[in-house]
């Protein structure tokens, strides 16, 4: 899916951007477009900071003896100057080029996981957090609109053919947290899981069973089927660990889950702002 | 020396019938979307990394959490910083790996390369000097002098690092655009990359001009033939997309 199937009668708008005035300037110039990447590179990095210290927080993990509201009220100038860096070099990246816009899946994709990431950061998050973990019946109804909104942002993504490999840094970053954060009976598993199909798809590619990366001349095409079956793997570990009714949880499990799923939704726009770039275009 | 094992290595390991385009190396440069997924969390563990590490030193300089204790911040942020940091490295490691010989003269890449021994350098002088006197200053809303120009070398070095490193996917200020002579040609030892590139050039011109000679009855050359094979000669491969990637 992407902005040329759902729109095509934008197409001529978008021709005739690119080929405005500022734009052809910033293209003519060899160094515009490098700085606005580099600035958006950056800003990218403040804001993974200012999603990982509130979204930690609120799973009972990293500053534990900082308030929730404390950490929240310290990092939102950051969230909303880095947001604000990145629409405006975001922008400008896709007035330059429109048309990548407007043919990329990933571009759509980002789009749209804006939504829950935007809800939850700027909406949830600070209404847990201001309240020192305490979650309103309104959070929790934003909270359940955004949870669907990712999954739907995921599916799309996860079907769009020259988006799709992107998934598989999601299910990275959910790894990641089970791995670092979960108990450690399901480090033990999920960590004994990963070695056997790492292992195995190894052995049996190299043994010309069965090869998950298709060799096609000088290219390699991720199979989609084994990316799938580990994102369900890593997905189930997540929901288990973090779900769990534990005496000893560090923080109730509706609060871990809105943790996770802000740092999942933040990443989710991340990577699949990266894809555009790197995946091609489209139908 | 480096040039040379460079150029194995992205030649030699993994060729099939001593093809250098079917190499490990090649191959991983070359493909749809492993390569792309390399990168993609190479940018997504530089979040984590450089995220987390930009707190900790805005705590030094006094900016941030003035209220927390630098060590509670510390404790708890640097195991995530320190897990970003073995991510980038590894996946820098295979990017670098996918072509090395284009990123060792590339004078971003270079430039990238002092900062993180400058940051590395002053990680290193912070722990076994500054930091020896944490008590002192630990609970502090505002260190001493020499933490916060810790934090400030931290900040600016990775700061640098990262611009750099995103330069280092444009394709200006190569080695065949440089003049010979200046500070980025001697920078990014165009010398060696130049000198095997103006090689191969030669021995393409030399077969055409022999093939010239053998047809030259039956067919006539045209000017532009040689202007075409000097250009078509293996020179440096260009990062893939590099140029045009987001």
């Amino acid at each position: 899916m992407n902005f040329a199937t759902l729109f095509p009668e934008l197409k001529p708008v978008v021709d005739g951007i690119s080929e405005s005035g500022p734009m052809l300037a910033i293209k003519s110039s060899s160094f515009a477009m490098p700085m606005i990447l580099c600035s958006h590179v950056l800003a990218l990095t403040v804001l993974a900071g200012s999603i990982l210290l509130p979204g930690l927080r609120l799973m009972g993990i990293g500053m534990t003896s900082v308030s929730a509201s404390t950490i929240e009220k310290t990092v939102r100038p950051w969230l909303i100057g880095a947001l604000i860096v990145l629409a405006i070099s975001g922008t400008v990246m896709i007035l330059v080029n429109p048309m990548r816009a407007f043919l990329t899946p990933a571009f759509f994709v980002k789009v749209i996981a804006f939504v829950p990431a935007l809800i939850l950061s700027l909406g949830v998050v600070r209404s847990i957090a201001s309240r020192d973990g305490v979650i309103t019946e309104r959070a929790r109804i934003f909270a359940g609109i955004a949870a669907a909104l990712w999954v739907a942002t995921i599916w799309i993504f996860g079907t769009s053919y020259y988006a799709a490999p992107g998934t598989f840094h999601i299910t990275c970053v959910g790894w990641l947290i089970v791995m670092a954060f979960g108990s450690n009976r399901t480090r033990i598993i999920l960590g004994a899981i990963s070695a056997v199909l790492i292992l195995g798809l190894t052995i049996a590619a190299f043994s010309g069973v069965y090869n998950a990366l298709n060799e096609y001349d000088l290219t390699m095409e991720i199979d989609r089927w084994s990316a799938r079956f580990i994102a369900l793997v890593v997905a189930f570990f997540l929901v288990w660990e973090f779900t769990r009714q534990r005496p000893d949880a560090p923080a109730p499990t509706a609060n871990r889950l809105i943790g996770i799923l802000t740092i999942l939704a933040w990443f989710t726009v991340a990577a699949a702002g990266r894809w555009i770039g790197l995946g091609g275009g489209g139908a | 020396m480096f040039h040379d094992f460079l150029q194995w290595l992205q030649d030699v390991p993994g060729a099939t019938d001593g093809d250098p385009s079917s190499s490990w190396s090649q191959t991983l440069a070359g493909s749809l979307h492993l390569w792309a997924l390399i990168e993609g969390s190479h940018v997504l563990s530089l979040m984590l990394f450089a995220g987390t590490i930009f707190v900790v030193d805005l705590r030094m300089l006094g900016v941030a959490f003035r209220d927390v204790p630098y060590s509670t911040l510390n404790n708890k942020i640097l195991p995530i910083t320190i897990g970003g940091f073995v991510l980038v490295m590894l996946t820098g490691a295979v990017l670098f790996f996918s072509n090395p010989v284009h990123y060792y003269h590339s004078v971003w890449f270079r430039a990238k390369m002092v900062f993180l021994i400058i940051a590395a350098a002053n990680i290193f002088w912070f722990h076994y000097r500054t930091q020896k006197n944490l008590a002192e200053w630990d609970a502090r809303p505002s260190p001493p002098a020499a933490v916060k120009i810790a934090a400030g070398v931290s900040l600016a070095s990775w700061i640098f690092v990262i611009i750099f490193g995103r330069l280092t996917a444009f394709l200006f200020f190569e080695c065949d655009t440089m003049p010979v002579g200046s500070f980025g040609y001697a920078f990014a030892e165009c010398e060696s990359a130049m000198r095997e590139a103006n090689a191969a050039a030669e021995e393409f011109e030399e077969e055409s001009t022999d093939g010239e000679a053998t047809e030259e009855p039956t067919e006539e050359p045209t000017d532009g033939s040689t202007e075409e094979s000097t250009e078509e000669a293996p020179a440096e491969d260009p990062a893939p997309d590099a140029a045009t990637q987001e």
